[in-house]
């Protein structure tokens, strides 16, 4: 079984001002039709912690 | 890439030994509680926890994470590791302001939130504790059994809309038992 790992993410969500593009963007500020950078624009974050798990063995 | 790995109580340890937890879809109900204190391994039950203010879309006890299955493996043949699966959960800050929110917290403690039985005495068949568990009146304590714990590096504080989502791995779960 492979070794998991926990991992943190953040996904932004906002509207861009510049082209109007609503963006649903993992750990990235930038608009993905024209490039530009969350700067006044409201936006939301969606945090997610993916938790490594706890292994209690009696296996050797 | 930012890793949030577990942090053991101690008394997991314990509860693991005593058969206390009763991990199946019909045992205990497990959850996950937020707090802005950096939890110690020595601590016994949730009530050991600083927990956040319950409000804005954050109850008390914080929310449970069903176990949704277990496997075995082959009894003819070494088994494959159980593994106890977690479900996802979303923690949504909602409020009538437009700033009240859920937090600030950073730590997310995994623990049973249902455990107040005990170990059943076959002879009595009432629930018994061990010594270094129980009350100082040898008592089941207040509060759920503490598993783990998480980090999530930073102080967080939701604001209306936004959510903090506890995923646990889809094959691996919150905790395996090999």
């Amino acid at each position: 079984m492979p070794e998991i790992k926990g991992k943190l993410e953040t996904t932004f969500q906002w509207t861009c001002s510049a082209c109007g593009r609503f963006n649903a963007v993992l750990d990235d500020k930038h608009c993905e039709a024209c490039g530009k950078e969350v700067t006044n624009e409201k936006f939301l974050r969606h945090f997610r912690l993916t938790p490594e798990p706890m292994k209690v063995g009696f296996r050797t | 890439m930012v890793t949030s790995t577990y942090n053991k109580f101690n008394t997991a340890v314990e509860c693991f030994a005593n058969g206390l937890f009763h991990a199946s879809t019909l045992g205990d109900v497990f959850a996950f509680m937020l707090t802005n204190s950096a939890p110690t391994s020595t601590g016994k039950t949730s009530t050991d926890i600083t927990e956040i203010t319950a409000q804005n879309g954050y109850s008390a006890g914080g929310s449970s994470c069903q176990l949704t299955s277990s496997t075995l493996g082959s009894t003819t043949t070494v088994p494959t590791p159980v593994i106890v699966l977690g479900s996802t959960i979303t923690f949504t800050a909602s409020s009538a302001t437009s700033t009240a929110g859920i937090g600030p917290f950073r730590y997310a403690c995994f623990y049973d939130k249902s455990n107040t039985v005990g170990i059943i005495n076959s002879t009595t068949s009432t629930g018994v504790i061990p010594s270094n568990l129980a009350t100082s009146t040898g008592g089941l304590p207040t509060g759920g059994f503490l598993i783990s714990w998480y980090d999530y590096g930073s102080n967080l504080t939701l604001t209306p809309g936004e959510t903090f989502t506890i995923s646990p791995d889809g094959s691996s779960g919150i905790f395996q038992i090999a």
